[in-house]
C-alpha cells in the first residue's frame, strides 16, 4: 500500500512538471478579439471597412466637431448649466487650452489610428486575391476616402500653436496645413479613381471642392463644386446608435448639456420663427434658477446622424465663389437651400448678396458641422483675443513622443 | 422562471449544507473509537509569570493521536489513555512550548500542572518559509509578520480584511480607497518597487490562490466592491505576509509584491464536551467622522445632512472540536451592516467547514469549504454627478446636478456568490519524509444590477432620465493544484538536512456579460425586456494558466546555522505563445548568536539573518499578441477596430531583494525585530505610449525596458514591561520606512495616470505627483491680478503613498479580566491630490475662494461667486498682493492641479477597546459548567485623527485602489467612526 500511495504521488510529481509547458498554452481562445493575421481574408473586408466607418464616426468626427463647436462662437461651458461637470470643455470654450486637455485625447489618438488603419486597409488589400472585384473596389475607395478625410481633419482643426494649423503623421515632423491638404487630396484623387457609384464620385468632389476652398484656391474649388453633390443626394455622414451615441447628443445637447449653444441662434429663431426648423432648440434652467440656456436639439437622439457633406454645403461652397463674380447666381444657391428646409427666400437688405450674409447664412446652415471655426478664422471674426488657441493644439501626448516636435 | 428555480435549487444545497454542519459534531462523536483498558490524565495550564489560566492551550500526548485543549479556568482533562510513558507537550500562542514525562497507570489518574512562560518574539511559532516550507520564527531566515487573528477577534469586530490587518505588521500598510462598506484597498507591501501591474500581493487561503481584484461593473464614480469583503474575519486563524521575493521566491512569478498567507480556523481535540461552541453577538453603529464646516464650504449643512448613522448586527456561531480521528471547525456568521450613507448597504452571510481526518500517523486529509452570499449596495459617490457629496460639497446651492429624491431612488446592487475550497492529503511514507498533495478553488460569482427608475428626474442626463437599467454578471473561477515533496534528514547529532521539490498549476476563467437598456414606461416592471432602447452589450472571457517547478534545500548545523537555497521555473499563458519560461533563485542564512556561550543570557533570542530572492511579475494576458482587432458597434454596424497592440518579445518584469535582519528576544520581557530590504527591478514592464499620429494607440504595447530600485527599513518592538496575576502590559510599537526610484524607462515617455498627475517617471518615485506649480500672482500696470505665475516645468510634489508608516499597540488587563486594548498608527510622507476643493472653486462653493476672488476684485455683484458683505481690496496695496498672491494658489485650471496637492500625514486612534471577562464571576454564579468563557467588549474605530489634510479622510482614492491613479480624493467617501457593543459566550 505504502509502495502504490508513492508510486502514485512520484508519477503525479513527474506527471506535472512534465506538462508546465503544454498545460499553460493549452487555453481556450478568445471570444471578443482577433488577430491580425487572421483578418487577411477577403471574407474579412466588409468587417474591416465597417469598423473604419465605426471608427470614423466615434469618437473622430463627432468629438472633434464638437469640440470645434465650443472653441469657435458657436457653443459655450457654464458650470451653471445643471451637469456641466467637465472643465476640459471649459477650457477650450476659452481657447486657453492646456496641452495636456484631457477632452482632445480621444478625438486626437483615434484620428491617428484612423489614418493608421485606412492606410494599413490598402496594404492588406494588396495581399490579398479578390474574387470579387467590386469589394475590392470598394474597400480601396474606403481606405482612400477615410484616408484623405484623416488628413483633411489634422489640417483644419489642429494646430501647432495658437495659429498655426496643420498636423502630424506617424511621430514624423510637423506638416502644416497648406502641406497636409495636398496628402489629403492625393487620398482623394484616388477615392475617385475607384469610386463605384455616380454619387460617390459628386461626394468626393464636393470633399475636394471644400478642401480647397478652405485652402483659398477659388479656381479648383469651382472646378469641383460644380462636380460636387446636387440636391438629393445623401449627404456623407457618420452614423450612430444607442449603444455608440453621438457626442453632440451625449454631451452637447439632450443627453447632457456640457456645452450649451450661442444664444443667437435662440435670436435667429426669435427673429424667424421658421428658422427653428434647421435651428431646434430647447431650454434649460440655470442651477441659480435665472439664468436660461438652450441645448441643440439639430441631434436629438443618441442615433442622430452627423453630416460630414452635404449638397446643401457644396451649393454654399458654389455661392461664396460667385459672391463676387454672380452674386444673383449666389443668391438662387442660397434660397435653394434654404427651401430645402422650407423656409422663405432671403432678401438681402441692400438688394445685393453681401458676404455677411452668406456667413449668417453658412452659420445657420452648417451649425455644429464644424464649418464655424473654419470661417471665423477664413474671414477675421475670431471671437477670443490674441494669445488665444484659434484651432485645437495637438496635444502634448503627441509632442512627447515626437522627437519633431515640443 | 429559469432563475428562480435555479435559485431554489442553490437554497436547497445551502439548507443540506446547513444541516450537515450543524450535525457533524454529533457525527464525528459517534465513529469515534473507545480503548478498553484505559488511565487519565488531568492537570492545568497557566502563565509562569502570571499565574493566569491560559484557556484554550493545547496539551497533546507526543507520538499518539491524544490530547485536548485547557478550559477557561486552564484545566484539562485526557481520558482513556492507554497506560503507558508518555512525553506530554502543552503549547499556546506566545509562549514557549513545555514537555513533561509521566507515567499513565491502566484506571488512574496522572496529574501534571505545566507552567509556560511568555515568547515576546513568538519564536517558537511556526512559521510559513516557502511553499512546502516552514520553520519557526526563531530559526526563520527572513523577516514574515503575522497575525494571530484570535487574538483581535476574540474581542474586538472586523468587518474586512482591511480593518483587521491595518496597523498591525510592520512593512504592511493597507491603504483603503473609501470608507463605503465592502469597498477596496491596497496592501502596500515594502517599497512597492515593481512596476507593472497593480503592485499587489498574492493571496492564498487555505492553500488556494484566491482573488483579490475590486468589481467595478456599472459605475456609482469610482468605488469597486473588493472580493476580499467576502472573507470574515471571524473565521480566520492567522495572517502571515512574505513580504517580497527574498521570502516569496518560491512562490515565482506574481510573488514580487509578497505573499499573504490566510488560515482559517481549525477543530482541535477536545475530550471534555466533545465540541466547544463560541457564540458571538455585536451590536455596532457607524457614525459620520468628520463634520464640514461653513468656513470652508458653503454647502456644509446640506453635506451634513447626507450623513447618517448605520446599524451593524453580526451573529457568530461556530462549533469546533473532534477526536484525534477526526476534527472539525464550522460556523455560520451573519454581518448585516449599514455605512454612513443609507445606499451603503452590506448584508454578508458565511458559512464554514473545516475538516481534518488523521486515519493514522502517516495520512492526514483535510478540506477546508466556504461558501458566502454577500450582498452589497454602493451609493454614488467619487466621479458621479449622481453622488450624494457630488451634490453636496461642490456648488453653493446642493443638488445642483441632481435632485436628492432622485439619488435617493438609485438602485445598485451588487450579490456575490462566493466558495473558496481546498482540500489536501498529506502522508509520510517514511518519518524523515512527508508529501501533500492539494487542490484549492475560488469560485466567485457576481450578479450585479443598477436602476434608475424612470418615475425620477435624472434630467438633464436624458438616457438615465428615462428609466435605464443595466444587468452585468461575472464569473470566476481560479483553480489551484500543487504537489510536493519535503526530506528532514539528521546527519550525526549536529547537521540537518532537508529539501522540498514540487510544482504548482493555475487555472483561472473569467467570464462576463452586460447588459444595459434604457426608456421604460414605468420602474413598475424594471426587468430587461420592459427597456425599449439598448445602451450596451457586452460579453468577455479570458483564460489563462501558470504553471511552476520549484525545489529548495536547506542544511542546518547544531540548531545554530541556518542556509537554504532555492530554486523556481515557471510558465505563463501571459508571457508568450511558446511557453517562455523564466527561473527564479533565491537563498538565505540565518545565524543563532544567542546559542554561542560568549552571549549573556538576557538573551533568550538573538538571530542575523541575510536572504536574497527573486521573482517577477506578469505581463497582461494578451500583451504578447502584436495587434489584437476587436468588434465595435456603431451606427453602421459591428465593425473591426484595434482592440490592443502588443509586444511578441515580452517577458515577465523581474524583482530581486535583499534583506538583512537581525532579531532579538531580551529579559524575557523585550523583543525586537529589524530588517533592512534593497530591491531592484529589471525588465520592468513599461507600457509604451507611442506618438498618437503613429495610430498605435489602443492601449500601451509593453516592452521591458524599466529599472527601478527601492529600500526600507522595517522594525517591531515588543515589551511587557509588567506582568503579574493583577495586572499585564505589553506594548508593540512598528515601524516602516520605505523609498523608491524609478531609475530607466528606456526612453518611455513619463507615464501619467487618467487625470495626469500620478506619474512614473525616470529619477522620480513611483506614482509621484509631478505638475507645474503656482509661485506667485502676476499682476498688470495697474496692480490688478491677472492670474497664476506658473513654472515652466512641472516638478515633483511629493507621493500619495506614505513613506513612513508606524503603529503604536498597547494591551493592558487589570484585575485579571478587565482589559484595555489601544491601537493607533500614522503615516508621514503623504501627499493626496483634493480634487474636491479644486471642483468646488470650481463650481463655487469654496469660501476661501470665492471671498478672495471677491476682494481682489474678480468677483463682482452679480457673479454667482460674488461674497456680500466683503470688502474689495485696493490694487498696489499688501493687502491685495497678499490675497491675490493666495488666489492664484486657488486657481482651478487642470495645468495647476498641483495648487491642490495637500500633506496627508495622519496621525488615528484607529481601535480601543474595553473588555470584560466573566472569567471569575461564572463559577460563582455556578454557570461554570457549562458557560466556558462570557466576553463583553466595547470598542470603537477611528475615533480621533490629527492630519493636514483640509478634506475629511487622507485615506481615501476616488478610483478604486490598484490603478494608476492615486492618492485622489474626489467626492470620496471619509471612513466612519465605529462603535461596537460585542458578547461572546463560549460553551
Amino acid at each position: 500500500m505504502k509502495n502504490l500511495i508513492m508510486i502514485c504521488f512520484l508519477s503525479g510529481l513527474i506527471f506535472l512538471i512534465s506538462v508546465c509547458a503544454d498545460f499553460v498554452e493549452d487555453v481556450d481562445p478568445l471570444i471578443s478579439s482577433v488577430e491580425d493575421e487572421l483578418l487577411t481574408d477577403e471574407s474579412q473586408i466588409p468587417f474591416l471597412i465597417t469598423g473604419i466607418k465605426v471608427r470614423f464616426a466615434n469618437p473622430v468626427h463627432d468629438n472633434l466637431m464638437a469640440l470645434a463647436a465650443a472653441l469657435s462662437d458657436e457653443m459655450f461651458f457654464d458650470t451653471n448649466v445643471p451637469d456641466a461637470t467637465d472643465p476640459n470643455l471649459g477650457e477650450i470654450d476659452k481657447g486657453q487650452i492646456d496641452l495636456n486637455n484631457g477632452a482632445l485625447l480621444n478625438p486626437f489618438r483615434f484620428l491617428g489610428e484612423l489614418r493608421f488603419v485606412t492606410d494599413a486597409l490598402l496594404v492588406r488589400i494588396e495581399r490579398i486575391d479578390f474574387t470579387d472585384a467590386q469589394l475590392e473596389n470598394q474597400a480601396r475607395y474606403v481606405a482612400h476616402l477615410y484616408g484623405g478625410i484623416t488628413r483633411y481633419l489634422y489640417a483644419t482643426y489642429f494646430s501647432l500653436d495658437e495659429t498655426t494649423p496643420g498636423g502630424v503623421i506617424d511621430a514624423g515632423p510637423f506638416i502644416p496645413a497648406a502641406e497636409m491638404y495636398e496628402l489629403a487630396l492625393e487620398k482623394w484623387q484616388d477615392a475617385l479613381r475607384f469610386a463605384v457609384t455616380p454619387a460617390e464620385s459628386r461626394v468626393v468632389s464636393s470633399l475636394i471642392a471644400r478642401l480647397y476652398l478652405y485652402a483659398g484656391d477659388a479656381v479648383q474649388a469651382r472646378a469641383f463644386a460644380e462636380q460636387g453633390m446636387v440636391a438629393g443626394d445623401e449627404p456623407l455622414q457618420s452614423r450612430y446608435s444607442t449603444i455608440s451615441p453621438n457626442f453632440f447628443w451625449e454631451n452637447a445637447g439632450l443627453g447632457r448639456p456640457q456645452l450649451v449653444v450661442d444664444q443667437r441662434f435662440f435670436a435667429y429663431g426669435q427673429a424667424d420663427s421658421s428658422e427653428r426648423v434647421r435651428l431646434p432648440l430647447s431650454e434649460i434652467m440655470g442651477s441659480d434658477d435665472q439664468t436660461v440656456y438652450y441645448r441643440q436639439t439639430k441631434y436629438p437622439l443618441p442615433e442622430s446622424p452627423l453630416a460630414f457633406m452635404t449638397w446643401e454645403e457644396n451649393e454654399l461652397i458654389l455661392a461664396e465663389l460667385e459672391l463676387t463674380t454672380n452674386p444673383i447666381s449666389a443668391l438662387d444657391r442660397i434660397n435653394r437651400v434654404r427651401a430645402s428646409h422650407g423656409l422663405a427666400a432671403f432678401v438681402p437688405e441692400t438688394g445685393v448678396l453681401t458676404l455677411d450674409d452668406l456667413m449668417t447664412e453658412r452659420d445657420k446652415e452648417l451649425w455644429l458641422t464644424g464649418a464655424r471655426m473654419v470661417d471665423q478664422n477664413r474671414f477675421g471674426l475670431w471671437h477670443l483675443p490674441e494669445g488665444h488657441w484659434r484651432y485645437l493644439p495637438i496635444p502634448q501626448e503627441e509632442r512627447n513622443a515626437n522627437p519633431f516636435i515640443d | 422562471m429559469g432563475g428562480r428555480i435555479a435559485s431554489n435549487a442553490s437554497s436547497h444545497r445551502c439548507r443540506i449544507l446547513a444541516v450537515t454542519i450543524l450535525l457533524f459534531p454529533f457525527l464525528v462523536d459517534l465513529v469515534s473509537p473507545r480503548p478498553l483498558v484505559s488511565g487519565r490524565i488531568v492537570g492545568t495550564v497557566k502563565d509562569a509569570a502570571s499565574d493566569k489560566s491560559l484557556a484554550g492551550a493545547n496539551v497533546v500526548l507526543q507520538g499518539t493521536k491524544l490530547g485536548t485543549a485547557a478550559g477557561f479556568d486552564g484545566s484539562f482533562r485526557i481520558a482513556r489513555v492507554p497506560p503507558g510513558t508518555y512525553s506530554v507537550i502543552a503549547t499556546f500562542v506566545g509562549y514557549h512550548k513545555q514537555s513533561v514525562s509521566i507515567q499513565v497507570l491502566a484506571d488512574e489518574v496522572a496529574k501534571i500542572d505545566f507552567e509556560l512562560r511568555q515568547d515576546f518574539f513568538r519564536g517558537e511559532e511556526v512559521i510559513v518559509t516557502g511553499i512546502a516550507s516552514r520553520t519557526s520564527r526563531a530559526n526563520s531566515p527572513v523577516s514574515v509578520s503575522r497575525i494571530q487573528v484570535n487574538d483581535f477577534t476574540k474581542t474586538n469586530s472586523y468587518q474586512n480584511l482591511t480593518q483587521l490587518v491595518n496597523g498591525k505588521l510592520a512593512g504592511v500598510s493597507v491603504q483603503p480607497s473609501s470608507g463605503n462598506v465592502a469597498s477596496g484597498f491596497r496592501f502596500n507591501v515594502r517599497s512597492g518597487t515593481g512596476l507593472t501591474g497593480s503592485g499587489q500581493p498574492v493571496i492564498y487561503l487555505d492553500g488556494a490562490r484566491i482573488e483579490s481584484s475590486d468589481y467595478f461593473g456599472f459605475g456609482v464614480g469610482g468605488q469597486g466592491t473588493s472580493l476580499l469583503a467576502d472573507l470574515n474575519p471571524e473565521e480566520i486563524e492567522t495572517i502571515e505576509v512574505l513580504k517580497g521575493p527574498a521570502a516569496a521566491a518560491s512562490y515565482g512569478t506574481s510573488g514580487a509584491n509578497g505573499v499573504v498567507l490566510i488560515t482559517t480556523k481549525h477543530g482541535r481535540p477536545s475530550e471534555d464536551t466533545g465540541v466547544a461552541i463560541d457564540y458571538k453577538l455585536v451590536l455596532g453603529v457607524n457614525q459620520q467622522s468628520y463634520h464640514y464646516r461653513e468656513s470652508e464650504m458653503i454647502s456644509a449643512r446640506a453635506a451634513n445632512q447626507v450623513f447618517s448613522s448605520g446599524n451593524i448586527v453580526q451573529n457568530s456561531l461556530s462549533a469546533s472540536g473532534g477526536t484525534q480521528l477526526l476534527r472539525y471547525f464550522t460556523s455560520f456568521d451573519s454581518r448585516v451592516e449599514q455605512g454612513i450613507f443609507r445606499q451603503s448597504r452590506m448584508n454578508r452571510k458565511s458559512l464554514r467547514a473545516n475538516l481534518t481526518a488523521v486515519p493514522n500517523k502517516k495520512l492526514t486529509f483535510r478540506v477546508n469549504t466556504n461558501h458566502t452570499y454577500n450582498r452589497t449596495n454602493r451609493p454614488h459617490n467619487d466621479n458621479s454627478a449622481k453622488g450624494l457629496l457630488a451634490n453636496t460639497v461642490l456648488a453653493p446651492q446642493p443638488y445642483n446636478f441632481t435632485d436628492s429624491t432622485a439619488i435617493a431612488n438609485i438602485h445598485s446592487e451588487v450579490r456575490s456568490n462566493h466558495f473558496i475550497g481546498s482540500a489536501q492529503a498529506q502522508y509520510l511514507p517514511l518519518t524523515t519524509l512527508t508529501t501533500r498533495i492539494a487542490v484549492g478553488i475560488d469560485e466567485n460569482s457576481i450578479e450585479h444590477e443598477a436602476f434608475f427608475p424612470v418615475e425620477f428626474d435624472y434630467s438633464p442626463d436624458a438616457r438615465l432620465d428615462a428609466g435605464f437599467r443595466s444587468v452585468r454578471a461575472q464569473h470566476i473561477t481560479l483553480f489551484t493544484y500543487s504537489i510536493d515533496a519535503a526530506y528532514r534528514l539528521a546527519l550525526g547529532s549536529d547537521w540537518r538536512i532537508s529539501g522540498v521539490v514540487g510544482s504548482q498549476l493555475f487555472d483561472r476563467r473569467l467570464r462576463s456579460t452586460a447588459t444595459e437598456k434604457f426608456d421604460f414606461l414605468t420602474s413598475l416592471v424594471h426587468a430587461l425586456g420592459a427597456g425599449r432602447q439598448l445602451a450596451g452589450v457586452s460579453e468577455g472571457f479570458e483564460h489563462r494558466r501558470e504553471a511552476g517547478i520549484f525545489a529548495e534545500a536547506g542544511l542546518a548545523f547544531r540548531d545554530q546555522y541556518f542556509f537554504s537555497a532555492r530554486l523556481r521555473r515557471d510558465w505563463a499563458t501571459a508571457i508568450g505563445r511558446q511557453a517562455a519560461t523564466i527561473a527564479y533563485p533565491g537563498m538565505s542564512l540565518a545565524v543563532r548568536l544567542d546559542k554561542y556561550d560568549w552571549l549573556p543570557r538576557t538573551f533568550g533570542l538573538l538571530k542575523t539573518r541575510v536572504a536574497y530572492g527573486e521573482t517577477g511579475i506578469l505581463p497582461d494576458l494578451r500583451d504578447a499578441i502584436p495587434v489584437l482587432w476587436g468588434p465595435e458597434e456603431g451606427g453602421e454596424g459591428v465593425g473591426a477596430v484595434i482592440s490592443q497592440i502588443g509586444n511578441r518579445a515580452i517577458k515577465p518584469e523581474r524583482v530581486k531583494e535583499i534583506e538583512i535582519g537581525l532579531d532579538a528576544e531580551f529579559q524575557n520581557k523585550y523583543a525586537i525585530e529589524l530588517t533592512y530590504y534593497h530591491q531592484k527591478v529589471s525588465d520592468a514592464l513599461i507600457r509604451f505610449r507611442d506618438a498618437p499620429s503613429t495610430g498605435k494607440v489602443a492601449g500601451l504595447p509593453p516592452i521591458n525596458i524599466g529599472q527601478a530600485h527601492g529600500s526600507g527599513f522595517e522594525l517591531l518592538l515588543h515589551a511587557a514591561p509588567v506582568e503579574s496575576r493583577k495586572v499585564d502590559l505589553n506594548m508593540t510599537l512598528t515601524g516602516s520606512w520605505r523609498s523608491n526610484e524609478v531609475d530607466a524607462l528606456g526612453g518611455a515617455q513619463p507615464l501619467f495616470d487618467g487625470n495626469n498627475i500620478n506619474v512614473i517617471k525616470d529619477g522620480l518615485p513611483k506614482h509621484e505627483f509631478y505638475k507645474q506649480v503656482v509661485e506667485g500672482a502676476l499682476f498688470n500696470e495697474d496692480g490688478t491680478y491677472a492670474g497664476p505665475r506658473i513654472s515652466e516645468t512641472r516638478v515633483a510634489l511629493g507621493n500619495p503613498i506614505p513613506g513612513h508608516h508606524g503603529s503604536f499597540a498597547l494591551n493592558l488587563r487589570l484585575l485579571n479580566n478587565l482589559g484595555l486594548y489601544v491601537l493607533t498608527d500614522w503615516a508621514t510622507g503623504h501627499k493626496v491630490f483634493n480634487r474636491t476643493r479644486r471642483f468646488r472653486a470650481i463650481f463655487g462653493g469654496d469660501s476661501e475662494h470665492n471671498r478672495l476672488g471677491t476682494q481682489i476684485g474678480l468677483y463682482q455683484e452679480g457673479n454667482s461667486k460674488f461674497v456680500e458683505n466683503v470688502e474689495s481690496l485696493a490694487p498696489g496695496t499688501s493687502e491685495y498682493e497678499a490675497a491675490a498672491t493666495r488666489f492664484a494658489r486657488l486657481e482651478t485650471s487642470s495645468n495647476i492641479n498641483s495648487n491642490w496637492i495637500e500633506p496627508a500625514d495622519f496621525f488615528k486612534l484607529r481601535e480601543l477597546s474595553l473588555n470584560y471577562r466573566f472569567h471569575d464571576l461564572l463559577p460563582k454564579l455556578g454557570l461554570a459548567n457549562f458557560l466556558k468563557d462570557l466576553q463583553v467588549t466595547f470598542s470603537g474605530r477611528n475615533l480621533w485623527t490629527i492630519s493636514r489634510y483640509s478634506g475629511p479622510d487622507p485615506e481615501v482614492n476616488f478610483n478604486g485602489s490598484f490603478g494608476a491613479i492615486q492618492g485622489q480624493d474626489f467626492m470620496t467617501s471619509q471612513h466612519p467612526r465605529v462603535y461596537n457593543l460585542a458578547f461572546r459566550f463560549s460553551l
